[in-house]
């Protein structure tokens, strides 16, 4: 039964029907908590005893950081699917993924030094966290570059897959960068699920939001593979069909 | 967090207005720019398939 899922969905028609039909539902639930998530973030949550209100920045700074480290996991899996089962979906996934990777990279940084002006005094600093996002970054820039110079779809997308799979290495470095190394950037403030350091009031809209980010990147990869998939098989019958 | 704390230029007001402008811009860009190269895409693709029904 697994394997039959499986291979359903690695079948563009199944895949674009059944994304389709989720694509509702997921904006409407995304549109939902991103809104309370803001509203308990901006309005609810106590002003820090420390940072004051600068630290409100985290309710987008944390979630895109969270997010810029989940996508490019996604990416390497479907990286390897794609390199052993040649699935269209799968590379299809990595193509339509990267750009949002990016953006959430992008933000997460920018954010990051938004946030790095009042607190540390400083836009930016080389130390370990915040470089190796950087280099995350151009990881993204790179496999969009990639796709874009090679013109065959299926090379580009091995081309792709392969540096995600390659570029994976960076993950781990990034997520204990503040272990491994003395860095300005502060620790992992849910090292323990458990017991987190963030006080219940400030954490529940950070978690709401991240799951809003998160939902909101399901959403529209979907919405991206579907055209994507369109694209690759505008040829097919089942194109000519959908289209109709 | 009251609008004072957000417009005072000597506190953090304009970092986070900033860091939640970024975000909106770079959000709504996620979200426009799929459906825009969807909208335009299925308009090619229907053209295509109706040249190629035409020719037949």
């Amino acid at each position: 039964m697994i394997k039959t899922g499986f291979h359903k969905l690695g079948s563009p028609p199944s895949f674009y029907t059944l994304a389709g039909n989720l694509i509702p539902w997921l904006a409407f639930i995304t549109a939902g908590l991103m809104g309370w998530g803001l509203y308990g973030g901006l309005a609810l949550a106590p002003a820090d005893y420390q940072q004051g209100e600068g630290f409100r920045i985290i309710y987008v700074h944390v979630p895109s950081a969270w997010m810029s480290l989940f996508v490019y996991v996604t990416m390497a899996v479907a990286g390897l699917v794609a390199l052993i089962w040649r699935m269209k979906v799968a590379e299809a996934w990595i193509t339509c993924a990267a750009p949002m990777g990016a953006s959430f990279t992008f933000l997460a940084l920018a954010t990051g030094s938004l946030w790095g002006k009042p607190m540390w005094g400083t836009y930016w600093v080389w130390d370990a966290r915040l470089t190796s996002e950087l280099v995350l970054l151009f990881l993204y820039l790179g496999i969009i570059a990639l796709n874009a110079a090679i013109e065959d779809r299926r090379t580009a997308a091995r081309a792709c897959s392969l540096l995600a799979i390659v570029g994976v290495v960076n993950i781990p470095i990034i997520h204990y960068s503040v272990e491994w190394w003395y860095t300005l950037h502060q620790g992992p403030i849910m090292a323990d699920p458990a017991n987190p350091s963030v006080h219940p009031d400030m954490l529940w809209p950070l978690l709401l939001m991240a799951l809003a980010f998160n939902l909101f990147f399901f959403t529209l990869v979907l919405v991206r593979m579907r055209s994507e998939l369109i694209d690759r098989e505008r040829s097919s019958r089942w194109v000519e069909d959908v289209l109709a | 967090m009251s609008l004072t704390h957000l417009l005072d230029p000597t506190g953090h007001g304009p970092f986070i207005l900033a860091s939640y402008g970024i975000s909106l811009v770079v959000l709504v860009w996620n979200v426009a720019a799929p459906l825009v190269r969807d909208r335009n895409l299925r308009r090619e693709i229907r053209n295509e398939i109706r040249a190629r029904k035409n020719a037949a």
